[in-house]
């Protein structure tokens, strides 16, 4: 298991589960266990959007920061940025995450047991656009370039950081299995050729 | 109409959606020319719509040998295009469209193409062989693209002239960079490039 962000309520799904629904979760009640399970995994994903030896660098660089503060007197407290919990809406999309996690349950093109990440993942471009066209987005949205070349600074929640964590980490647990089309030989033109032939 | 589908998306190695795009009206207009380069007569295969990163809808113009190197006629494929879209009166529009101009459901046509693939396995192990599952392999998408292109590596059909076949974007990224233009303008410039789009379809 690696080590989550402190403060960041995604890391506690029961929080989360009752931030997304306002209400506390029944015993017993269904839909609150599935929605609890979507939010544990969506949580499990973002951990392991980055590779554990890149975690567990940062954080013996986090310790070695700590300690030289402290050789020279100084506290952590005051240096470090406030792990203060997030806000009370859905800043990271953890919404859209959890409908993903749903549609790769269900039956697939080539499987019937899962859907792909490809596929599933459509769904974050449907609330990215359907986010873009919000009167919000169109206020908080900042462009930067001219003609051809931009670059927009969004507040998208799928766009978030936590959210392209939960995205790579999805991906590297679920894989992807690419069907190719198979190549026609010329044979089986001339063949088909042969039969369209008849048919004309 | 499948035929000819199969064929145009075969000798111009086309994606599958793309083929949709082939335009009656300049499809029957380059019909009643005699198009010949080097004593090589061939056809014209024009495609109407938008790709990725264009902004409007352009012509963009594909010629077809008569007949290739192993016996697909693609001219007498293409030539009957012309004569079914009269028959059912529409001079305009999508080449592959229902009685009514509306284009053809690519399902549909990937079906029927798929059940005759399944015959041809049927019938002859040896041209498909009886491991591979037709319906799941084989698609419009690609499987046309992907064989075309394979064959004419097989044939040794230079490097350049595949990608200049198998897409304009390859032939800009190569450094030779051809306008966008409109029909008119067009056929002037894909004039020069006729051998070395005919050598694709010629060879396989």
């Amino acid at each position: 298991m690696q080590w989550g962000p402190h403060g960041n309520p995604i890391s506690m799904p029961l929080v989360y589960l009752q931030l997304l629904t306002q209400k506390i979760p029944s015993p017993g009640d269904h839909r609150d266990e599935w929605l609890m399970c979507c939010l544990v995994r969506a949580n499990l994903d973002a951990f392991w959007g980055r590779e554990p030896s890149t975690v567990l660098a940062n954080r013996r660089n986090l310790d070695q920061l700590v300690k030289m503060w402290r050789e020279v007197g100084l506290s952590p407290h005051n240096l470090l940025p406030a792990l203060v919990p997030y806000p009370d809406d859905d800043v990271q999309g953890i919404g859209v995450a959890v409908a993903m996690l749903i549609k790769s349950t269900k039956p697939g093109r080539h499987d019937p047991t899962y859907t792909q990440f490809e596929t599933m993942r459509k769904l974050r471009a449907a609330y990215s656009n359907m986010f873009h066209a919000s009167a919000r987005s169109n206020i908080d949205t900042i462009t930067l370039g001219r003609d051809t070349a931009k670059s927009f600074l969004t507040t998208c929640p799928t766009q978030s950081s936590w959210f392209e964590r939960f995205c790579n980490g999805c991906l590297k647990r679920m894989g992807q299995e690419v069907w190719q089309d198979l190549a026609i030989l010329v044979e089986v033109m001339l063949a088909f050729q042969a039969e369209m032939e008849r048919d004309w | 109409m499948i035929g000819a589908y199969a064929l145009v998306a075969f000798g111009g190695s086309f994606r599958g959606h793309e083929v949709f795009l082939v335009d009656t009206f300049s499809l029957i207009k380059y019909a009643s020319q005699k198009l010949v380069e080097k004593g090589l007569e061939f056809v014209m295969v024009p495609l109407l719509g938008r790709y990725k990163t264009e902004n409007a809808e352009r012509y963009h113009l594909t010629p077809l040998a008569m007949r290739s190197a192993s016996g697909l006629e693609f001219g007498r494929w293409v030539s009957r295009l012309p004569d079914a879209k009269r028959m059912q009166q529409l001079m305009h529009g999508p080449a592959f469209s229902d009685g009514r101009g509306n284009v053809i459901e690519p399902r549909w046509i990937e079906m029927e193409i798929l059940d005759c693939f399944q015959a041809i396995q049927e019938k002859n192990s040896a041209i498909i062989k009886p491991g591979i599952q037709v319906y799941k392999e084989y698609g419009i998408s690609r499987s046309f693209r992907r064989g075309a292109t394979t064959e004419a590596r097989n044939q040794k059909v230079s490097e350049s002239d595949i990608n200049l076949m198998n897409r304009w974007r390859n032939f800009e990224k190569a450094g030779g960079k051809r306008p966008r233009m409109w029909m008119q303008d067009h056929y002037s410039d894909i004039a020069l490039l006729i051998p070395s789009l005919l050598h694709f379809s010629q060879a396989l």
